[in-house]
């Protein structure tokens, strides 16, 4: 289903680039040179319709050369538009596009020609897309939808939203695609646009497809393709051909669906990019049909295509088809490599760029509301006490003014004296609105604090998490597999089995760091549990007696951050039993009582004076951040040779 | 004949297994699965007796995997091969249904012998997991109605003094602490010994002979 979004997605290119002839040139001084230059850029696009990429290229450079002759700055952007679309589209060099593109923008910018400019960000959100960069993809998409709608070019921004749907689609946002798509076909609709209409209709006939609703699939598929035919398009034709195999193949009609497919690879001029993806549909098809050997020669075909274009969600998923291959043909060192790349590529793709940027840059944008809060308020506070000094001030003269006027002048006195009190009580008023001026102040910078706190927090856990997975996946596998290989060469040779169980205290060590790097149980089965498993683990392995006792805890399932939390203070303090105290017995409880959370670590080791800043601070600045973050209380007894009590309290702002 | 299907998202665990199992004349992997999705599709149309799974997939928790097996298919066993060692771990999958369970450093001879075991009736866990649980048993708290709780020495040190009569400002001189947080203390001695407020707290206190 992903892939052929994907596809479809490509497909939208089409459009744009019939539509590209129609742009006007907005060149407002014409000499000879430039209206050639105009024209061979309109040129250069007819040859892209009938594929003459090559000649199309090199339209498109001679106009750059032109235009760079003439400094006719319109122009040079134009074609650089246009040397970056042909990078891009046909050629899948996508950094070169995107330079090409970025460079064209900011010239659209600067020359202030915004439909031009949005036709660039149109163009190069492809670029960004067929990279992995999704985020960046959907920021030039909403500047591009912002420039047409300001300019009054709906008709464009058909293509704009049906494209934004795509993205969210490879995001794995059903709610948002469809919501974008049914703006698009709107669009399309009102403006009779039918190529569009009949790819957005590809799309609602996958997911007919997807619900089993045969006949609509068809349907919608055999549109595209009358389409594509009439339009002699064969990027249209192809991936329609493509759609019609996928339906049947779902369906169970083998012979059918190869036809449909083989058709799909016997069309002609077709881009590198979307040859590469042809072949993963071939060869994911006949994978789904056992037809192992002849998949294996086509996933191949992709995948070395798909790396040399760099074209990295193209590349992870022919992987995971390959992977499931080898598998299946019990290559199980090949499909171990292709596992361990496949992972790697994944998460350089998913986790690096997508979630922790888009999750920052969030963040990012919260503290930095936060940062221009404070601001605003420093400065009306600086403004109040301008206006504080200098209203005593006057009231000082007041005062003054008025001793002496009651002395000269005491059946005025009076007056004056209600004067007098009246500027005293507006001077407590300024006085007053300061204070809550300051306290506001302390609140926002307490909450900027507690933000990044969040975010270091945060980002710290990710990596845990990250590194955890590695070690399980990565390290943790080659471990078993070296043990099996051990025991073999062991038994074959009746030689020594001690290495073998080196392996086993490594396998034992690496599962007991993992663990602690991520509470697994944690997520799944709460505080309580996670906290008991802390002990068992620490009982088996070390030589530390742990009980754990708890009353009254209840943490809501909101308050799953206080509760991950509260486990790293504990296992923290444990580490630190373990580390510094030379105790035998240690003991960890929690207590709850309405909104107050109580945690105790205490040992009977040998202690230390806790006014010895060097000692006490030991292991406790990571605890400190966390205990910090929760606006929590900490507090230690420790008598030397006799033990260590370390407490927490913690007050729980629950939402009742 | 025993035949397997293998559930593990890493071909090289399954390579292994195989590796195991290769002399064993009557026993034979029929079929594997990468992730719980293909898993569950493929059990339906195969005839297995003993599936061996791991705890971390990428489509489907474990734990629910295995409880769904249990369910769906009750003829079949299941045994459990995953690097994941805690006992909570261990015991959730346990009560979904998985009468077997080894950390995947196991011995090619131990997983042989686990897996007729499980497929012969009974229940295999390695030794390791049998050490953690015999642990974990021999420490689980007694039950809540004769349950002493464990005081801290510095609670101790308070609810001696509380007994003793003593108001929260004459401990906090005593012990050289802030008012406060003797009454923290106090708030979390009546949580553990059950009292709503001082006068509970000393009775529960002596009915419990804490002082």
């Amino acid at each position: 289903m992903h892939k052929i979004v994907l596809a479809l997605n490509i497909l939208i290119l089409w459009i744009s680039l019939n539509g590209q002839t129609d742009i006007p040139g907005t060149v407002s001084t014409f000499t000879k040179d430039s209206i050639q230059a105009d024209f061979l850029l309109q040129d250069a696009y007819r040859l892209l319709d009938s594929m003459r990429v090559d000649s199309a290229m090199n339209f498109f450079e001679t106009a750059l050369q032109l235009a760079n002759e003439h400094q006719n700055n319109v122009l040079e952007a134009r074609a650089l538009n246009g040397i970056g679309y042909v990078h891009s589209i046909y050629l899948s060099r996508f950094d070169t596009a995107q330079v090409h593109m970025r460079k064209a923008y900011q010239l659209f910018v600067e020359e202030e020609q915004p439909i031009l400019a949005a036709r660039c960000l149109f163009d190069l959100c492809d670029v960004l897309r067929s990279v992995g960069q999704h985020k960046e993809a959907t920021e030039v998409l909403i500047e591009s939808a912002r420039i047409n709608e300001a300019e009054g070019l709906d008709s464009i921004n058909a293509g704009v939203y049906y494209k934004m749907a795509g993205v969210f689609a490879e995001l794995g946002n059903p709610e948002q695609h469809d919501r974008y798509l049914d703006t698009a076909m709107r669009i399309a609709t009102k403006y009779q646009d039918l190529l569009l209409l009949a790819i957005c209709n590809m799309s609602l006939g996958l997911n007919a497809e997807k619900r089993g609703q045969l006949d609509s699939a068809r349907y919608f598929s055999q549109l595209a393709l009358e389409i594509g035919l009439q339009r002699k398009d064969p990027i249209t034709i192809g991936y329609a051909y493509e759609n019609l195999g996928s339906v049947e193949a779902t369906f169970g009609n083998f012979v059918l669906a190869k036809e449909y497919y083989q058709k799909m690879l016997q069309v002609q001029n077709i881009p590198p990019f979307d040859r590469a993806q042809f072949s993963f549909f071939y060869g994911d098809f006949l994978l789904q049909y056992n037809r192992f050997n002849e998949a294996k020669e086509y996933l191949g075909q992709a995948l070395e295509s798909a790396k040399n274009m760099e074209a990295k969600p193209l590349q992870t998923l022919v992987m995971k088809q390959l992977l499931q291959l080898y598998e299946k043909l019990g290559e199980y060192e090949n499909a171990y490599r292709m596992s361990n790349q496949y992972q790697h590529l994944k998460d350089e793709i998913r986790s690096m760029k997508l979630r922790i940027e888009v999750e920052e840059l969030n963040l990012k944008y919260e503290t930095e509301k936060k940062e221009k809060a404070i601001l605003a308020l420093q400065a009306q506070n600086a403004e109040q006490q301008f206006f504080l000094l200098q209203s005593s001030a006057k009231a000082r003269q007041r005062f003054w003014w008025a001793l002496t006027t009651t002395l000269c002048l005491l059946i005025l006195g009076g007056g004056f004296y209600l004067f007098f009190r009246n500027s005293q009580q507006q001077q407590k008023l300024v006085e007053k609105e300061a204070n809550l001026q300051e306290q506001r102040l302390h609140q926002l910078q307490q909450e900027q604090k507690n933000l990044s706190l969040r975010a270091m927090l945060k980002g710290e856990e990710q990596e845990r998490s990250r590194v955890a997975r590695e070690l399980h996946d990565g390290i943790g596998i080659i471990l078993s597999a070296l043990k099996m290989k051990l025991e073999k060469i062991a038994k074959a040779s009746k030689g020594d089995a001690s290495p073998s169980k080196l392996v086993d205290k490594a396998s034992a060590e690496l599962r007991r760091i993992a663990q602690n790097m991520m509470p697994e149980t944690l997520a799944k089965f709460g505080l309580i549990t996670a906290i008991e498993d802390l002990c068992d683990e620490i009982n088996f392995s070390k030589n530390l007696k742990v009980t754990f006792e708890h009353y009254n805890l209840a943490l809501p399932l909101t308050e799953k951050n206080v509760a991950l939390q509260v486990y790293r203070i504990i296992q923290e303090l444990l580490n630190n039993v373990i580390r510094h105290a030379e105790a035998t017995e240690a003991f960890v409880q929690i207590i709850q009582s309405d909104r107050l959370l109580l945690l105790s670590v205490e040992d009977n080791g040998r202690g230390f004076d806790p006014s010895d800043q060097l000692q006490s601070g030991h292991g406790l600045k990571n605890i400190n951040t966390r205990i910090n973050y929760l606006n929590g209380k900490l507090s230690i007894d420790s008598v030397q040779n006799q033990g260590t009590t370390t407490s927490v309290e913690i007050q729980l702002n629950l939402q009742t | 004949m025993i035949k397997l299907f293998l559930i593990d998202d890493h071909p090289i665990v399954v390579t292994g297994i195989q590796n195991a199992i290769q002399e064993e004349e009557d026993i034979k992997v029929v079929g594997t699965a990468l992730t719980a999705t293909d898993a569950i599709r493929q059990l339906g149309e195969l005839t297995i007796d003993l599936v061996i799974l791991d705890i971390a997939l990428p489509d489907m928790d474990g734990v629910e995997l295995c409880k769904h097996i249990h369910k769906n298919f009750p003829g079949l066993k299941i045994m459990v091969l995953t690097t994941y060692g805690q006992v909570s771990f261990v015991t959730a999958m346990l009560r979904s249904g998985a009468m077997g369970y080894l950390y995947k450093n196991t011995s090619e001879s131990e997983l042989v012998l686990a897996i007729r075991k499980v497929y012969e009736g009974g229940r295999y866990l390695s030794e390791e997991v049998n050490q953690k649980l015999i642990a974990k048993a021999s420490r689980t708290l007694p039950k809540r109605e004769n349950f002493i709780p464990r005081l801290t020495r510095r609670e101790k040190e308070i609810l001696d003094l509380i007994v003793a009569e003593h108001t929260t400002q004459e401990i906090a001189a005593k012990l050289f602490l802030a008012p406060s947080t003797i009454e923290t203390h106090r708030v979390s001695l009546c949580a553990k010994l059950g009292a709503r407020n001082l006068a509970g707290l000393v009775k529960n206190a002596i009915k419990l002979g804490l002082v």
